[in-house]
């Protein structure tokens, strides 16, 4: 039995889907791996998250100073978004994929805080669980910390302003914020490994290409879980969120 | 910082086993200081040195060290490796695999509707095999470093570089409460299996998102608790936690240096000479 060319193709593009919807997801959500940026790479992103980092320590420091409670709650925040990111999600094939947790604490705390709450997060899933790396460090906490949870914010926000119900601008903020870290986590990869013909452009098309298969049904994940966690807060936390200014005073 | 280790998740194969084997790794009587200056040295000098040799013999080295110094079974290590390892060779592809309008190289796959190829060529394939030495050797530093130095003392390493103190008190608040939060999801995912609620894939969504949920909601209370406990023991805005380490004995020192010596020669010696594997 003979294919043509472009059966051949076909048949071999959908092996190769299959074989990363199978493996990928295990590979961590989008943690850059230990290793896989050039030392210069490494040390301009961390230099990138310096003032955002700056601006989360005063954001941090006004917050506990305002609220005695807050250095708990944002503690407890942080250890929730590792003990998530440890945590397999049930899926269809058997592997494991995880949420990585900011938007939801972006739309809770505010982007600022969430980049000191997000490197120190990073920093233990590299050293006690192996995601990510420590040299990875700079670039992955301005993809997952910083660019993420500010879109997050950001569209939180518009969409509040256009009286949508909170649950769905959670949703759609965390959804659409995760979808942003792994466009800026392609770009950090293709801007490390240009292709060598088509430059910058065509390898992030192929990062974006490869990762594509688990990192949008997992932003729609994130997106669910997000809302559901935020409906069952209003139920169960209400003097919580009210204390942190999400929900209004009574 | 006391530590209350809770059962569930101190086993070898727990979730968190990588913090079980750091604290009671073999060489918890070496400074930590001393630890970390190897770890990162030889971590820098990888990444740095871009040479596939290099990466190798860094991975070799810690991998020795981690048996025999650090008495990790390489089967664990070997374990751990194969999730890094997995995304690595996936993104490798990314690097072989080069998009273009003609056909290339060794090998090309051409795409449906006249759009272009994929192909692999020599550059790429050379590439990878560079990136992936590389990355291995500095995976296994990272290792050596998270299975022989346990959190309290890397945080402690922190404090003494001058970090805020804000800062210091959230990563040990953070550390401590990740246990806490894992003893209570661990208890909510047994009630909820022995009731059968991952008896479907329907099911489990349901018990996963609702567990998920109270999770935060049980750290929200559990949170307002402990500020209670910390006002009854005159907590005034700070949190001061004892911590005690391993000091730097000078054999110990003498060695570590030694191990840096003569890596970076090494380095330097394949750099003059121009050896590599690929």
């Amino acid at each position: 039995m003979s294919y043509t060319k472009n059966e051949k193709s076909l048949l071999f593009a959908a092996a190769l889907a299959a074989a990363f919807f199978g493996l990928a997801p295990t590979a961590n959500a989008m943690h850059i791996m230990e290793g896989y940026l050039p030392p210069v790479h490494a040390v301009v992103w961390g230099v990138i998250c310096l003032p955002f980092l700056f601006w989360g320590l005063l954001s941090l420091k006004k917050i506990t100073a305002e609220h005695r409670k807050a250095i708990l709650l944002l503690a407890m925040v942080g250890a929730y978004a590792f003990v998530l990111s440890a945590l397999k999600i049930p899926s269809v094939t058997g592997s494991s994929s995880h949420p990585t947790g900011t938007g939801l604490g972006a739309v809770l705390f505010g982007a600022p805080v969430m980049s000191i709450l997000g490197i120190i997060v990073l920093l233990f899933q590299a050293i006690l669980l192996a995601h990510g790396g420590l040299t990875t460090l700079g670039a992955n906490t301005f993809s997952m910390a910083i660019a993420g949870p500010f879109v997050s914010m950001g569209i939180y926000h518009l969409l509040n302003k256009a009286n949508l119900s909170k649950p769905v601008c959670v949703g759609a903020a965390c959804a659409l914020g995760d979808l942003f870290t792994y466009i800026v986590t392609s770009v950090q990869l293709a801007l490390a490994h240009p292709s060598a013909t088509g430059g910058v452009m065509a390898s992030m098309m192929e990062f974006m290409g490869i990762f594509a298969v688990t990192q949008i049904p997992l932003a729609v994940v994130e997106g669910i879980l997000s809302a559901v966690v935020f409906m069952l807060l209003q139920s169960f936390a209400k003097p919580e969120l009210r204390e942190i200014g999400v929900l209004p005073q009574a | 910082m006391k530590h209350l280790h809770l059962h569930v998740h101190l086993h070898e194969g727990g979730m968190l086993s990588i913090d079980h084997w750091a604290q009671h790794s073999r060489l918890r009587s070496v400074s930590p200081y001393l630890k970390l200056l190897l770890a990162l040295g030889l971590l820098i000098m990888c990444l740095a040195a871009n040479n596939a040799a290099f990466g190798l013999a860094v991975a070799l080295f810690m991998l020795l060290a981690l048996r025999l110094a650090g008495g990790v079974p390489l089967s664990y290590v070997f374990a751990l490796l194969t999730v890094p390892l997995l995304f690595i060779a996936v993104s490798c592809l990314a690097i072989v695999l080069d998009f273009s309008p003609q056909p290339l190289g060794l090998w090309d796959l051409p795409l449906p509707a006249g759009l272009g190829y994929f192909s692999a060529t020599w550059p790429g394939l050379k590439a990878a095999g560079l990136l992936f030495c590389r990355a291995y050797g500095a995976v296994c530093c990272l290792y050596f470093l998270s299975l022989t130095i346990p959190m309290q003392e890397i945080i402690m390493v922190l404090g003494s570089l001058r970090l805020p103190p804000l800062v210091i008190e959230l990563m040990y608040l953070i550390y401590r409460y990740i246990f806490l939060l894992l003893d209570i999801q661990h208890r909510m995912t047994v009630a909820a299996s022995s009731r059968l609620g991952y008896a479907s894939l329907r099911r489990a969504w349901f018990s996963f998102t609702h567990i998920s949920g109270n999770l935060l909601a049980a750290s929200f209370k559990r949170s307002s608790a402990c500020l209670d406990a910390m006002d009854a023991r005159c907590y005034a805005g700070r949190l001061r936690f004892l911590t005690h380490s391993a000091p730097v004995h000078p054999g110990h020192a003498a060695l570590c240096l030694l191990c840096l010596f003569t890596f970076s020669s090494l380095a330097v010696y394949l750099k003059h000479k121009g050896v590599d594997l690929f």
